[in-house]
């Protein structure tokens, strides 16, 4: 009886993984056409899809020899780190507020920033430009971390709201009745609960501020301030000589640290409500 | 019961709410407000480049222009983009739940890699994909489609050409580039479902299927609304997809796919006359927000009391 | 109740303080050097290699004179230099590109004429259609470097037989190389650039001197239909396909530039170049061409640094300077006293250029109307391309390009 149930149980495993090979191997038909290419000694492209002309490691040696990806990946990280601080903060209050408090203009304010979120950002750019030259905020960081975090909050603070308001409000009146004021609750008690959803939060922004190329290519003027994605951008914006080993062996590599990130931070997805038992 | 609903019924307004909300409010004032109010101003002027810096008022004459130039196919780029909308939502939802359910069934070991490796769509930047899917899947000549085509005896396949292979190539593009980010909300969501729900549901005797339309779908669905809708209206103002890979200069298939952002960027925003596209990027807002307030009024309302 | 405003409160102060602390960026001008010296920037969006060059070339020259010139990559330059038109603080002091877009930044008043930082002397040293090339509305703009045009370039390992000496002789053996499963020359035959040797070759335009929009124009019409002819033998004609199948050594010929020399290089292509003025068209005229200028365009607001300018640009007006960009990047010198230079005369583009430009180039229109042609025409040449009725489509993006013009004012 025991042995069937774990054979059950390794062979639902291994079809789950079986399927899960079979469906990242079509999903990521663009990414390992990609890798194929980074690792070719020349472009060859009319080769054969996944074809590997000449393997070599040069194509990744080369970005870190000849490109300034140092100072593009820290560029990068600087921006991407400040924006994720600078927006998750505010907007992890702000659905709070929403999510568990009463006041007046709750749902104009909410509809109105809904639909400010339907806009198109890039339509404005060059409104923003003229409000950044009169600020003296173009070709600073702070200019940049500003315009992601405008554009990142509403989604940030949306994303958060749908969780805080699904929180059993069972959890909070408990606290209150305990004694403790509204930020004891939100420190102590919802924040904890509402971890996955804060990581999810922060992972958007990050790739979000991450790979974005428009703004940082034009809010800046000097190459010290290239991210990864605009100085990535610069590179291949220039097509008329494309290097497509090197191209390829660098926009996979400006897609590592996402990964990384996003797996490193699945151990702390477990939400407190699993981790802590807490039942309504 | 949420915590929503317990403190709407205590019937009492908080001040300090708008102390938890200002930051936010402030950084939208700032980034989203000041420029849509600043190209509302602009769209009363005649800004273009034989008046880029010595601008006058002229009422509302873009406005008048505007309007005048609406025609068969500035509606049809309209009915486009409705269209991909939806086209785009049911297949990101469904390609999503189906992904983060199969993710987490019960005792699935090595979920994360595959979670992770899933992400890879959102990890390059979008340009830098649209480009892999263009020369890589789409080229006619040595990309998968022209391989395929030619396995079978066809002749080179182009599909970015036609319009309705270019809406099908870009939908897909689309949509791969867009479930990432919502599978990993699902994910999320599904991982903060109350396991006790689940423990009951077991003792009931519930299957796989049972569970999931019982329990997560319902759990799952207002926590992930409020995203969902956000990323409709991503869809709505989608760009890059559409324009890299049919009309980008150089490599313009002719497919004459427009959706309503590419059409204003091609025909308003070339004559660089930033008055009138200015006029013209009002009205879209104007018609975004009569289109999507029902929905937004609904989600505002909804979870908002 | 007050603890329940100061933590708020605190995490409201702790942010912006957070966005204070964050590093500024570097700004570009103030940079490098003695504490005496003038910094000057140009911005490009060409090979860097090749501006990082010019802008150590003219540092060098002028090392007794304390003047550094520092080179930036700006992608998508065209509308960057709109942008950032009258801001001098992070603006450049002037920029490199082409002189096509010249008539636009006139009229938005953000240049300042090049008389006034180069001598007469100096601009009577270039090539007259050069200078001409950047002139607008009687004023001259443009500090001339190089010319660009379109040549013929074929894999001297692939070509079968003579080259022919006309259109109809292309034709045919594009023809016989795709029955034969090969490709002849590919060229992006939907695209207006690629196509205006076909276009101005037939006595069509795409917009006038008075900014008419040629699509109608019964010469273009005749043009668009003859260019229709080739397509069905260049593939698909998008850039990526046609530049792979060149470099791969699939296709024995493409319709490119000098900036495409180095990716010809890097594969190792045996190549050769021929001048579209050699290929006759059934009306007898050669292929004619768009000529490009490339060369530098100065900011108005940067008049005060006028003198570094001026040096700047007489250093970078030298025949070293040009001897060595024709050598290493392959440019027909403007220069006409590097004209004559080996480095010049051995370099079999830069004579077939030479000789494109002679015979049968049209310089690109520099009027700001052009800017707005590019789309409608190419809509046009890709309708007419995949089969659609000529006049038909002619009336059509006709009236398009009519509103686009119109649409500017």
């Amino acid at each position: 009886m025991r042995i069937g149930i774990k054979a059950r149980k390794v062979a639902k495993n291994l079809s789950l993984h079986a399927l899960f090979i079979l469906i990242c191997f079509v999903v990521l038909i663009p990414i390992i056409y990609a890798l194929a290419i980074s690792f070719s000694a020349k472009t060859n492209l009319t080769g054969g899809i996944f074809a590997v002309t000449d393997f070599t490691f040069d194509n990744y040696i080369h970005i870190f020899t000849e490109l300034d990806f140092g100072t593009w990946f820290a560029n990068s990280l600087i921006l991407s780190l400040s924006t994720v601080l600078v927006t998750v903060i505010p907007s992890t209050f702000a659905a709070y507020a929403f999510a568990s408090m009463k006041f007046r203009g709750k749902t104009a304010i909410l509809m109105v920033l809904l639909i400010l979120n339907a806009f198109p950002q890039v339509l404005t750019m060059t409104a923003i430009f003229a409000l950044f030259r009169n600020a003296h905020l173009l070709n600073t960081r702070i200019g940049l971390i500003l315009v992601y975090a405008g554009s990142n909050t509403i989604f940030a603070f949306f994303n958060l709201k749908g969780y805080f308001a699904s929180l059993p409000s069972s959890i909070e009146e408990a606290a209150r009745i305990d004694g403790a004021n509204r930020p004891q609750t939100l420190f102590r008690i919802v924040l904890p609960l509402a971890r996955p959803s804060i990581i999810v939060t922060s992972i958007l922004v990050f790739i979000n501020c991450w790979n974005e190329y428009l703004f940082a290519s034009t809010f800046t003027t000097g190459e010290e301030l290239y991210t990864l994605a605009s100085g990535l951008y610069a590179l291949q914006s220039n097509n008329l000589a494309r290097n497509w080993p090197q191209f390829a062996a660098a926009s996979l590599f400006v897609s590592l640290p996402v990964l990384v990130v996003f797996f490193s931070m699945q151990r702390f997805m477990v939400s407190g409500l699993t981790a802590g038992g807490v039942k309504e | 019961m949420s915590l929503a609903k317990n403190n709407a019924s205590k019937k009492r307004f908080d001040g300090t709410a708008y102390l938890y909300i200002a930051v936010v409010l402030l950084l939208v004032a700032v980034i989203v407000v000041f420029p849509i109010g600043y190209t509302v101003y602009i769209s009363t002027t005649n800004m273009n480049l034989y008046h880029w810096y010595d601008f006058d008022f002229i009422g509302f004459s873009n406005y008048i222009r505007a309007f005048a130039q609406t025609n068969g196919e500035f509606l049809r780029s309209l009915g486009l983009t409705l269209l991909w909308t939806i086209a785009n939502m049911v297949l990101i939802i469904f390609v999503s739940l189906v992904l983060a359910v199969l993710l987490n069934i019960k005792g699935f070991k090595g979920k994360n890699i595959y979670k992770t490796l899933l992400m890879f769509p959102w990890a390059v930047p979008s340009y830098v994909s649209i480009l892999l899917w263009r020369i890589g899947i789409f080229n006619g000549e040595f990309g998968l489609f022209g391989d395929i085509s030619r396995f079978f005896g066809g002749d080179s396949f182009f599909i970015l050409q036609s319009y309705w292979g270019a809406f099908f190539a870009s939908l897909m593009v689309n949509v791969w580039l867009s479930y990432p980010f919502t599978m990993s909300m699902m994910d999320g969501a599904l991982q903060s479902i109350d396991q006790s729900l689940y423990e009951a549901a077991k003792l009931d005797g519930s299957g796989f299927w049972r569970t999931t339309f019982a329990i997560s779908l319902p759990e799952i669905a207002p926590i992930v609304a409020p995203s969902l809708l956000m990323t409709a209206f991503m869809q709505f103002k989608q760009f890059d997809v559409v324009y890299l890979l049919t009309l980008q200069k150089g490599a313009q298939t002719g497919a004459g796919l427009q959706t309503i952002i590419t059409y204003v960027h091609t025909t308003a925003f070339e004559s660089n006359n930033y008055g009138l596209s200015s006029a013209i990027s009002t009205i879209i807002f104007m018609l975004i927000a009569l289109l999507f307030s029902r929905f937004a009024y609904r989600e505002a309302k909804g979870r908002g009391k | 109740m007050k603890r329940q405003v100061i933590i708020p409160l605190a995490a409201l102060l702790s942010v912006v303080a957070l966005a204070g602390c964050a590093p500024e960026g570097n700004d570009s001008s103030t940079s490098s050097g003695t504490p005496a010296s003038t910094t000057i920037t140009f911005w490009h969006d060409n090979d860097k290699a090749m501006m990082d060059y010019l802008a150590s070339a003219a540092t060098d020259a002028l090392k007794d004179e304390h003047i550094v010139v520092q080179a930036v990559k700006k992608s998508g330059i065209q509308d960057q230099i709109k942008l950032y038109g009258n801001d001098a603080s992070n603006g450049p002091d002037f920029f490199f590109g082409a002189h096509d877009a010249i008539g636009a930044y006139a009229e938005m008043g953000i240049l300042s004429g090049i008389e006034n930082f180069a001598s007469a002397e100096t601009l009577g040293g270039f090539m007259e259609s050069t200078v001409d090339a950047g002139e607008y509305k009687g004023t001259k703009y443009l500090f001339p470097l190089y010319a660009e045009t379109n040549l013929l370039f074929y894999n001297k390992d692939l070509w079968k037989g003579e080259m022919p000496t006309t259109t109809e002789g292309l034709l045919q053996y594009n023809k016989s190389r795709v029955a034969e499963g090969g490709y002849g020359f590919l060229n992006q035959y939907n695209d207006t650039y690629n196509a205006a040797p076909w276009v101005n070759g037939f006595g069509g335009f795409v917009i006038d001197a008075n900014a008419n929009p040629g699509i109608n124009n019964a010469a273009t019409k005749e043009a668009a239909a003859y260019n229709a002819k080739f397509a069905p033998t260049m593939s698909d004609g998008a850039y990526d396909t046609i530049t792979n199948l060149f470099l791969e050594g699939k296709a024995d010929g493409i319709l490119a530039g000098p900036w495409f020399v180095s990716s010809v290089k890097e594969a190792g292509i045996d190549c050769g170049y021929v001048s579209l003025s050699r290929f006759a068209l059934p009306n007898g005229k050669g292929l004619a061409p768009y000529e490009g200028v490339q060369g530098f365009a100065v900011m108005k607001y940067a008049e005060a640094k006028k003198e570094a300018i001026g040096k700047a640009l007489e250093a970078m007006a030298d025949v070293e300077v040009a001897k060595a960009l024709a050598k290493d990047y392959n440019c027909t010198p403007a220069l006409t006293a590097a004209s004559n230079a080996s480095e010049v005369t051995s370099n079999e583009m830069i004579k077939e250029t030479q000789y494109t430009i002679a015979q049968t180039a049209v310089p690109t229109p520099n009027i700001p109307e052009m800017g707005v042609m590019w789309t409608p025409f190419t809509n046009f040449l890709t309708a007419v391309n995949k089969g659609g009725d000529v006049d038909e489509n002619a009336e059509k993006f006709q009236n398009e390009a009519l509103q686009a013009i119109a649409n500017m004012h």
